[in-house]
């Protein structure tokens, strides 16, 4: 019993991976029954990330837009000067950094971290740019 | 808050066009308000929905059963044409999920992007 429940134990990961890459419907279906929530996010791009509804949005925030317009520019850049110029080590990297409103810090600390770890950026320049990044959309959010 | 990365191949890639997805079934439930910013390499495409000539695109992408719609050796007048433009590090804001949320696509892989994303809900 034991070896079938190991067995199934490494399995599973591999499982799991395949159904999320067949179909997102059938993705949202199985999280969904997971959780008692039913908002949930998960992307497939070139790689495969999931995160959970606790963890995924840099909220919690009280602001509900509706209307929602579908797309629009915001009035603010980002800091052309912090140069950025390569992506080394990896191939693929796709990474959900979870960031609850009072952790903010740390989730924009630990996307600087990753950016500055695999790219030529650098981290204290990232840092504050992502930073910046954080401000000038949730205040958008928040109008 | 989402991080991508990707190091160029160097001889491009399918062109993705699809609509993002909040997994929540009711499209009129739970708006989310998506940021992204490109920090490296080409911005993302986005398929002016005003324009006449992107109507069988996003057509095409909103009737998919997944919503993706792969073009391959898309012609580079073609690209310019359908594009939204993005400036350099310029953060824009989109919907997902939504009827009307915009078609869009990685551009082509032939540089090394660097890419930010945060989604704000509740």
């Amino acid at each position: 019993m034991n070896l079938v429940f190991k067995l199934l134990e490494a399995i599973m990961p591999i499982f799991i991976r395949y159904l999320q890459f067949c179909s997102h419907d059938l993705q949202a279906s199985l999280f969904k029954h997971s959780y008692s929530t039913a908002f949930i996010n998960c992307q497939i791009h070139s790689t495969l990330s999931c995160s959970t509804p606790e963890n995924y949005f840099l909220s919690p925030l009280s602001k509900m837009a509706a209307p929602v317009p579908p797309f629009s520019l915001l009035s603010s850049n980002l800091d052309r000067r912090v140069k950025i110029t390569k992506v080394n080590k990896v191939q693929t990297f796709y990474r959900t950094v979870f960031g609850p409103e009072k952790n903010h810090r740390a989730a924009i600390k630990e996307v600087a971290n990753i950016l500055a770890s695999y790219s030529d950026a650098n981290q204290s320049t990232t840092d504050g740019m992502i930073q910046k990044f954080y401000e000038v959309t949730k205040a958008d959010w928040q109008k | 808050m989402t991080i991508f990365m990707k190091m160029s191949k160097g001889n491009g890639s399918v062109v993705r066009w699809h609509i993002d997805s909040n997994f929540s079934q009711d499209t009129s439930a739970h708006p989310v308000g998506s940021y992204a910013v490109t920090l490296l390499g080409p911005p993302t495409w986005i398929a002016d929905q005003s324009r006449e000539f992107n109507r069988d695109l996003i057509k095409t992408v909103r009737s998919a059963p997944f919503g993706y719609h792969d073009s391959k050796n898309w012609p580079a007048n073609q690209d310019e044409r359908l594009r939204e433009r993005i400036g350099d590090r310029q953060i824009y804001r989109f919907t997902a999920n939504q009827k009307d949320s915009p078609v869009h696509t990685t551009p082509p892989h032939l540089e090394d992007r660097i890419f930010l994303l945060v989604n704000y809900a509740n």
